[in-house]
C-alpha cells in the first residue's frame, strides 16, 4: 500500500485497508475478549479478586472480638432515664447524670461508679467519656438486629453476616484482598466462633487464619531452630533440610501418598519456612524483654523487638493478660506487614491483676447474667482501654512517607460482638443480670468510616434499637429486622473492598465520603 | 529359709544386677530398594497429621526421652503447650477450640522443626556425653570432633538404628546414601563439630520427615 503524494489513501487504497482492519479485528476480537477476561472471569470477580483501584496499597482489619454480648446501649447509645417515660423503671436506662453528652456529637458515654461487681468485691469505675471525646470522628455505631442468641452461632454471624458472602468471614475478604504475598495474611487470637473459618472452601488457603493461643510465645514458632538448646547453626541446619526433603521427596510413603492434598499443602507449607525465617520475626514480633534468670533470652540466641519497650509501656501486662498480649502481637503483625486481618479479643476465663486486682472477669461480656450494668461497665472500658492504646501506636507509625498517611489511616477496627442484652429489670434495680438478645449494635473506628455517625437510633421507651438504610443512612424508627450483611458489608464498603459479584447490598452509608 | 531357696534368691538378685557393659553397636542394616514403579497410589490420601500429643510421644519413645523433656521453649515451657494449635491440638478452657484443624498451619512445619531439634539436640548430647550407656548414637569411630569415616559402617549403622526408631522400618538404600552424603558434607563445611552436626541433622530429617509426622 502506498500513499498518494499529498499523504492521503486513494478510494481503492481506502477500501483495502477497512477490509483488512475487518479481517483483523474479526480474526483477534476473541483472543482480545479472552485477554480481557482471563483478568476478570466471573470466577475471579466473585472471588474478589479484582483489587482495590484507589492506590493498590494495603489496609488492615483488626476485629476486636467482644466475647459474651456487648450492649450498645450501655455504651455509646445509653438510654436516660428522663427519656423513657413511665418504662423507665423497667427498662435498662441510667439516670440521666450518668449518661454524659459528647458535645458536636450524637454519641453518648456512661459512667458508672459500683461498689462491687456481681459477688466480686471489687469496685468498678468506669468512664468511656474521654474515649468518646479523643475518637468521635473516627467513631460510627450502626444498630443491629442478630438471628442468633447462641454464642458460638451468633459470634460466627457476627464475622458472616450470616452467610451474606457465600459464607467467608470479614477477616478472609480482607486477607484476599490485601494479604496475598504477606507471611500469614490472617491471623486469629480470639475465642469460640470468633476463631471458625468461614464456610466459602473456594478461598486460597493462605487466607484462612492462622490461630494463635499465646501470643508472647507464639513468635517464638516464627523460626525453625532459633532458641532452640542444641540446635545447629543457620548452614547446618540448611544442610539437614535439603538431605530431609530429597530423602522425603523420593520416599514410599510420599509416592504413596503424592495425590493426597494433606501432603501437597504440607510439602508448599515447609517450602515457604525459609522464606519466613528471613524475615527474622523471631525477633521482630517478641514483646518478651531479656529478664535473666527468669527470662534469659539472649542466653537461647534471641532478642527482643525493636518495638518491645514501646509495647511493653503500653501493655505492661502483655505476658499474664492474654488480652493485653494479643494487642502488642497485633501491631506488630501490621507495622512488619505479616497480616492484612488480626482478630484479637478478650476471653471467658479469669485473668487477675491490674488495679482493681481483676483483669477479666469470668464469662467476660457475659458476666452480665450475674451483674448487668457493672459487668457491662467493667468490661466496656476494657475494650476502650485496649483500643485507645492499640490506635495511639497505629497513628505514630507512619505507612506512607509520601502521602503522610499513618498505619492507622490504613486500619479499621469492627468490634465484633456476640449479641445485645435483654432489656428488662426489676423495678429500679441497679444490679440486676440480663439474658441474650438479637437487639444491638456495633462498633467501628477507622479514619476510612463516615465518623460522628449513628447508623439507626434507640427508641428510649423499650431501650431497643431500630434500623437505617445502608446506603443511604436514613434512619428507619420502627425496623426491628435482621440486617447483618448490611453490617458485613458495611465493614467492606467503608474499607474500600471491592465486591464484585459478592451480591452484598449497598452501605455506601458507613464510608467515609 | 531353705539352702536351696537362698541360692535361687542370690542368682536372681544378681541376674538382676549384670555387669556395666558398653552396648553394642547397631545391628547391620538390611537395606531394601523402594520399587517406585509397582507401588500403588492410595486413592483416598487419608492422612492425618499427627498432633502435639502424639508427635511428642513418638519422638520421646524413638529417642527414649521423658515426654515431658522432648523439647522447652526458653527452658520453662513446653513446646506442645505453646505452640499446641499450630500443631493441630484442642485448647476448650482457653480460646475454646474443641475440634483439631483439618489441615496444617503456616507455622506447623516450623514447631515440628523445633520439636524434633529439641529432641535430637537432648539425644546426641547425652550420648556423647556418656558414650558407655549411649542409647542412639553409639559405636561412632571419632576423630576428635569428626566422624573417622563419614561413609563407613558404623555411620550406615546409626542411619539404620535411626530409621528403625523413628520410621519403624529398615532404611532403604537411596536414604543411606543421602545420610551419607550428608555426612560428607558436613565435614567438609567447615562446622566446628561436624560429627555432632551430622547426628543431630540426621535425627533431625528422619523425625521431621513426612512419614515420621502423618499417620
Amino acid at each position: 500500500m502506498a500513499l498518494r503524494t499529498n499523504g492521503k489513501l486513494s478510494r481503492r487504497e481506502l477500501i483495502k485497508a477497512l477490509s483488512m482492519a475487518t479481517a483483523g479485528s474479526t480474526a483477534l476480537s476473541p483472543l482480545l475478549a479472552g485477554c480481557r477476561q482471563s483478568l476478570q472471569t466471573p470466577e475471579e470477580l466473585e472471588r474478589g479478586l479484582r483489587r482495590d483501584a484507589l492506590d493498590g496499597k494495603p489496609k488492615f482489619l483488626i476485629v476486636i472480638a467482644a466475647a459474651g454480648g456487648a450492649s450498645i446501649v450501655d455504651s455509646f447509645l445509653a438510654v436516660r432515664a428522663s427519656e423513657s417515660g413511665p418504662n423507665a423503671a423497667r427498662i435498662n436506662c441510667f439516670p440521666d447524670a450518668q449518661v454524659q453528652a459528647v458535645s458536636g456529637s450524637p454519641f453518648r458515654a456512661v459512667r458508672v461508679d459500683a461498689p462491687k461487681l456481681g459477688s466480686i468485691p471489687i469496685a468498678v469505675r468506669a468512664d468511656q467519656l474521654a474515649f468518646v471525646n479523643k475518637y468521635k470522628d473516627d467513631l460510627l455505631v450502626a444498630t443491629s438486629v442478630g438471628t442468633s442468641v447462641n454464642h458460638v452461632i451468633a459470634q460466627k454471624r457476627s464475622l458472616t453476616g450470616n452467610g451474606a458472602w457465600k459464607g467467608r468471614t470479614l477477616q478472609e475478604c480482607v486477607a484476599l484482598q490485601w494479604g496475598q504475598g504477606l507471611p500469614l495474611p490472617s491471623v486469629n487470637m480470639a475465642v469460640g466462633g470468633y476463631t471458625e473459618r468461614g464456610t466459602d472452601g473456594s478461598l486460597p488457603a493462605s487466607v484462612y487464619a492462622e490461630a494463635v493461643a499465646k501470643p508472647s510465645l507464639w513468635p517464638l514458632g516464627l523460626d525453625g531452630a532459633r532458641g532452640v538448646p542444641g540446635a545447629p547453626a543457620k548452614d547446618v541446619v540448611t544442610l539437614a533440610r535439603k538431605a530431609r526433603d530429597d530423602v522425603d521427596a523420593a520416599s514410599v510413603f510420599r509416592t504413596t501418598f503424592s495425590e493426597s492434598s494433606v501432603i501437597k499443602r504440607w510439602v508448599a507449607q515447609r517450602e515457604e519456612t525459609s522464606r519466613l525465617e528471613q524475615q527474622d520475626l523471631i525477633t521482630r514480633l517478641n514483646v518478651i524483654p531479656n529478664m535473666p534468670p527468669q527470662i534469659p533470652l539472649t542466653q537461647y540466641g534471641l532478642e527482643t523487638s525493636p518495638d518491645g519497650a514501646a509495647l511493653r509501656a503500653a501493655f505492661p501486662r502483655f505476658f499474664d493478660d492474654p488480652f493485653q498480649g494479643q494487642a502488642a502481637l497485633a501491631f506488630l503483625l501490621l507495622k512488619y506487614r505479616v497480616s492484612a486481618a488480626v482478630t484479637i479479643g478478650p476471653d471467658f476465663n479469669v485473668v487477675l491483676g491490674g488495679a482493681a486486682g481483676l483483669a477479666n472477669p469470668p464469662l467476660a461480656f457475659d458476666f452480665s447474667h450475674n451483674d448487668h450494668r457493672a459487668g457491662q461497665a467493667f468490661m466496656w472500658q476494657r475494650i476502650l482501654d485496649t483500643a485507645d492504646k492499640l490506635i495511639t501506636l497505629l497513628k505514630a507509625e507512619p505507612f506512607d512517607a509520601a502521602t503522610g498517611e499513618s498505619l492507622w489511616d490504613r486500619t479499621l477496627i469492627y468490634v465484633a460482638t456476640d449479641f445485645g442484652r435483654t432489656r428488662s429489670r426489676p423495678d429500679n434495680a441497679t444490679e440486676f443480670g440480663s439474658g441474650h438478645d438479637l437487639n444491638n449494635g456495633f462498633v467501628m473506628l477507622s479514619p476510612m468510616v463516615k465518623g460522628n455517625t449513628v447508623l439507626g437510633g434507640v427508641d428510649a421507651s423499650t431501650g431497643l434499637t431500630y434500623g437505617f438504610d445502608a446506603r443511604t443512612g436514613a434512619p428507619q424508627p420502627g425496623k426491628l429486622t435482621s440486617n447483618e450483611p448490611d453490617i458485613f458489608s458495611g465493614v467492606l464498603h467503608a474499607m474500600g473492598a471491592d465486591l464484585s459479584g459478592s451480591g452484598l447490598p449497598d452501605a455506601s452509608a458507613f464510608k467515609n465520603a | 529359709m531353705r539352702p536351696e531357696l537362698s541360692t535361687v534368691v542370690v542368682a536372681l538378685l544378681l541376674s538382676a544386677c549384670p555387669p556395666a557393659k558398653v552396648d553394642p553397636p547397631p545391628p547391620p542394616v538390611v537395606m531394601e530398594q523402594p520399587d517406585a514403579g509397582g507401588l500403588a497410589r492410595s486413592v483416598t490420601g487419608n492422612l492425618r497429621f499427627k498432633g502435639p500429643e502424639r508427635l511428642n510421644a513418638d519422638f520421646a519413645a524413638a529417642l527414649e526421652l521423658q515426654p515431658a523433656d522432648v523439647c522447652k521453649e526458653l527452658g520453662q515451657y513446653a513446646c506442645v503447650g505453646v505452640h499446641n494449635l499450630a500443631m493441630g491440638g484442642v485448647d476448650p478452657y482457653g480460646p475454646g477450640v474443641y475440634e483439631p484443624s483439618p489441615v496444617t498451619a503456616v507455622t506447623t512445619p516450623l514447631v515440628v522443626e523445633r520439636l524434633a531439634w529439641g529432641a535430637c539436640a537432648q539425644r546426641v548430647d547425652k550420648d556423647l556425653v556418656a558414650p558407655s550407656s549411649a542409647v542412639v548414637f553409639r559405636g561412632l569411630p571419632m576423630t576428635g570432633p569428626r566422624l573417622t569415616k563419614p561413609d563407613g559402617a558404623e555411620v550406615v549403622a546409626i542411619i539404620g538404628e535411626m530409621t528403625r526408631r523413628g520410621l519403624l522400618r529398615e532404611p532403604y538404600e537411596n536414604e543411606v546414601t543421602r545420610y551419607v552424603q550428608l555426612a560428607k558434607d558436613l565435614d567438609g563445611s567447615g562446622t566446628a563439630e561436624p560429627a555432632r552436626a551430622w547426628m543431630v541433622s540426621l535425627c533431625f530429617a528422619v523425625l521431621s520427615s513426612s512419614e515420621s509426622v502423618f499417620y
